[in-house]
């Protein structure tokens, strides 16, 4: 009964770590989004302010 | 992959969570207990479909790669790098269910029979083949070396399912089954199957959109 329960807690660990390593990669990726996001926005103003210099 | 997408992002979780708990069920209170090997035999219903969808991983890294190398798809080289990852995700667990397996039946747990001998080489060759994606960043160069090594490497598998006739080993071999016995390896199969259309879509979402990420970083480093 102890090795059955251990093989089943196996298959299960192994799943849930790997579940758990999508879910980390997919937040890292959420953070990179972001600053690619914060990026372009930085960007997109930076050329506002130089349209406006220009026709100021 | 879009036409599969709601179908994939709402039903296949639901789909492996009932499956499983269908399987489950009827691994513990439907099949009855085998004759010689008692309780610990109910391992076989999770390790035999998990070597299964380890096999269909492999098959669809060598697939993939294959349409890769012909056809120079991206989604095919990153359709083959997320179903070597969910393949390494089941070896693995054929590995350890077989593992708390053996120690009961054989006495050991492990011992180094044709059979997980080839398993220990197929997962190796995967592992590599893993290494390389993840050190060897993602240049084409290194997606068809890959892709290459993902194709040979699933010759191990037509190699590792006649070992047991070609040499004798310790590893059983399924031939006849009671018809609770057949009925509840095909629910746990079927069960298994949804968790490995289930991860790998996880997966192969995954990768398409850090492709996707990196390509407009490129672009936003170009125009800047």
């Amino acid at each position: 009964m102890l090795y059955l329960f251990a093989a089943f807690c196996a298959v299960w660990i192994v799943i849930f770590f790997y579940l758990v390593f999508l879910a980390r990669r997919q937040r890292a990726l959420a953070r990179e989004v972001e600053a690619l996001r914060h990026l372009m926005e930085q960007k997109r103003a930076a050329v506002a302010e130089r349209k406006e210099g220009m026709t100021g | 992959m879009k036409t599969f997408a709601p179908f994939a992002d709402r039903v296949l979780p639901w789909l492996t969570g009932i499956a499983m708990l269908a399987a489950l069920g009827m691994v513990f209170l439907y099949v009855p207990t085998e004759r010689v090997q008692g309780v610990v035999q109910r391992v076989f219903y999770f390790h035999l479909p998990a070597a299964w969808m380890s096999f269909l991983g492999f098959f669809t890294v060598a697939g993939a790669s294959a349409s890769f190398l012909w056809q120079g798809s991206r989604t095919a080289d990153l359709c083959a790098q997320a179903a070597a990852e969910v393949g390494m995700v089941f070896c693995t667990v054929v590995i350890l269910t077989g593992s708390l397996w053996a120690r009961p039946i054989w006495g050991v747990w492990w011992t180094w029979d044709p059979r997980l001998t080839m398993v220990a080489i197929l997962w190796t060759i995967y592992a590599a083949y893993l290494l390389l994606r993840i050190l060897g960043g993602d240049s084409e160069q290194v997606a068809r070396y890959a892709a290459v090594l993902g194709i040979v490497g699933v010759l191990d598998i037509p190699i590792l399912y006649i070992s047991v006739r070609l040499w004798r080993g310790i590893h059983p071999k399924v031939e006849q089954m009671a018809p609770e016995m057949a009925w509840t390896l095909l629910v746990c199969t079927a069960a298994f199957l949804c968790l490995f259309a289930w991860l790998l879509w996880l997966r192969l979402c995954h990768l398409s959109l850090r492709a996707e990420v990196a390509a407009l970083r490129r672009r936003a480093v170009a125009v800047s």
